[in-house]
């Protein structure tokens, strides 16, 4: 079941003196079952890209093919509740989407709405709590009490109970410290390899891209204009140069080293790696 | 919710656009008041006119206006309705089944009617041609002379401008809340009542949670600036009036007095 965007063009407030078109013709299919970064520069239309995945934003023109749905300009389409079943979409700062009395009843809310047994919505959800890395005794507290980063996990919690097929998260690290940052990235790795979840992870943190996803996409001036998977996005020197991106630090270390005139090969994208190589370089010398 | 035309500014260039702000709440309030003296459909003709011309003018679209006025529908339709019901005067026009309707009962409804479309056009071309922040401007200076009776015209205007300030904010912000709960099944559209307010709640408390705390934050960068409301300040901005504004205030005077004369019926 693809996730595939035809020709899609979006245009905002059309008609009016503020239209302005923050998508122009966007191509791109997205592979099932891997972690997929989306970057891009701010207002590149990103986010813009990511509604249409759940019919958030009809597209102005073309066709987006999301799982068993294809949602064409133009016409209305019926039944979304279905669709957003099956793709779950996370916002950016999630945690002001918090409404219940209780932790569980806020997370409860979206299964509930699909039309979730009350029982197995429950169940969902203590589970989708354990998953985000709190405990039952969170459950019954008010969303309203946690720290920033905990209403964060609670609204991320919220859609895991939907159990959608498809896990689309906007900026999800944004405004958390390095700790959390990094354990929220490895909640989504856990959902993608366990839980067999299309991941798709909008970003700016090439540190992320590096080491969490398999495909990166990036958007430019409300086009895509490459697809490509993360490690041979990030060998190729120049296309980085050429689209202003700051590779992350081990390949930036990498490179650096080999304009020194070290003898490393360009395969390397992990600290251990490159530390064992330049110690084999280092001793070779001796 | 990007569609609100009502209380909307519209940049564009034209001579209404760049009259001063003060002399077009002026003439608001002016034409306003023509609105309420009572001349029969003549007057209101003739007023329609004055108002739509003034919207070519402005080079608003009239669809922009009828936009604007789509919320008063509803509105006007529950006054049709009571009206019907409650006014019994004139002669019967329609008689279905014993139900009489009677001449009054529709002639009311649509003096109102278009009593409410004028004014809600006359008040759309003020908010459509004027920036916010210009129109805060214009109040307190209207306001200033009030100052001698305790009027506190600085702060008035700087509550109405954050106020104005913030709508575009919150509207942005309900988008976004609305969007984010529709992504966890909540459906404004369909489902049943108890549904459909657990909709409302779920949209209205996060909002309401942002609103303080945006206020909070507000307040505490005001403070952090050390604003003090009765500090006497200079503006950047400084409004003129130039003949085009008098001459404005003088042509809705006349209407004034036409509509005046025609009510007396001279």
């Amino acid at each position: 079941m693809p996730i595939a965007f035809r020709q899609v063009s979006y245009e905002y407030s059309p008609g009016t003196p503020f239209a302005y078109g923050a998508l122009n013709g966007v191509d791109v299919e997205i592979t099932e079952g891997k972690v997929t970064a989306i970057i891009g520069a701010t207002g590149s239309g990103k986010s813009t890209l990511i509604q249409h995945l759940n019919a958030l934003l009809l597209p102005s023109q073309g066709e987006v093919e999301v799982l068993d749905r294809t949602i064409v300009a133009g016409v209305k389409p019926k039944q979304l509740k279905s669709l957003r079943q099956n793709v779950g979409l996370v916002f950016q700062f999630p945690e002001y989407q918090l409404f219940e009395e209780t932790i569980l009843k806020d997370i409860i809310f979206g299964p509930i709405n699909f039309g979730v047994e009350p029982q197995e919505a429950e169940l969902r959800s203590l589970h989708a709590l354990n998953v985000v890395g709190l405990d039952e005794t969170y459950a019954e507290k008010s969303p309203l009490d946690l720290s920033g980063g905990q209403k964060r996990r609670v609204a991320i919690a919220g859609i895991l109970a939907i159990d959608p097929y498809v896990l689309v998260l906007d900026e999800p690290t944004a405004g958390l410290d390095p700790q959390g940052s990094k354990s929220m990235m490895n909640l989504f790795m856990t959902m993608n390899r366990k839980y067999a979840k299309t991941v798709l992870i909008v970003t700016h943190d090439m540190e992320h891209v590096l080491t969490y996803c398999d495909e990166v996409v990036v958007v430019d001036k409300g086009k895509v204009i490459l697809k490509s998977d993360v490690k041979s996005f990030f060998k190729d020197e120049s296309l980085l140069d050429q689209l202003n991106i700051c590779p992350p630090k081990v390949v930036d270390m990498r490179r650096q080293l080999q304009k020194a005139g070290m003898n490393l090969s360009d395969d390397i994208f992990d600290i251990e790696t490159l530390a064992m190589a330049i110690a084999k370089e280092v001793n070779g010398h001796e | 919710m990007n569609n609100i035309a009502l209380g909307r500014y519209m940049p564009l260039n034209s001579i209404m656009h760049r009259m001063d702000p003060r002399a077009k709440i002026l003439a608001m309030l002016g034409m306003l008041t023509a609105i309420f003296i009572p001349t029969g459909f003549t007057g209101y003709g003739i007023m329609a006119v004055i108002i739509v011309s003034v919207v070519f003018m402005s080079k608003l679209k009239l669809n922009f206006l009828i936009r604007a006025m789509k919320p008063m529908m509803f509105m006007l339709m529950f006054l049709m309705i009571i009206n019907i019901f409650v006014l019994k005067t004139g002669y019967v026009v329609v008689d279905i089944f014993g139900f009489k309707i009677y001449s009054d009962a529709i002639f009311q409804t649509l003096y109102i009617s278009i009593r409410l479309m004028l004014m809600i056009m006359i008040t759309t071309i003020l908010t459509a041609t004027t920036k916010p922040l210009d129109l805060t401007l214009g109040i307190e200076d209207l306001l200033a002379p009030f100052k001698r009776f305790k009027v506190p015209a600085h702060e008035i205007a700087m509550m109405i401008s954050i106020a104005l300030r913030f709508i575009p904010t919150l509207i942005e912000e309900t988008d976004r809340i609305m969007k984010a709960q529709a992504s966890r099944g909540v459906d404004l559209a369909e489902g049943k009542f108890k549904e459909k307010i657990l909709a409302i709640l779920s949209l209205i408390v996060p909002l309401f949670v942002s609103s303080f705390q945006r206020a909070e934050d507000l307040a505490d960068a005001m403070e952090a600036r050390g604003y003090v409301p009765q500090a006497r300040r200079t503006r950047y901005k400084q409004l003129k009036r130039t003949w085009k504004d008098n001459v404005m205030l003088i042509i809705v005077l006349i209407i004034i007095l036409t509509m005046i004369a025609l009510a007396i019926g001279i």
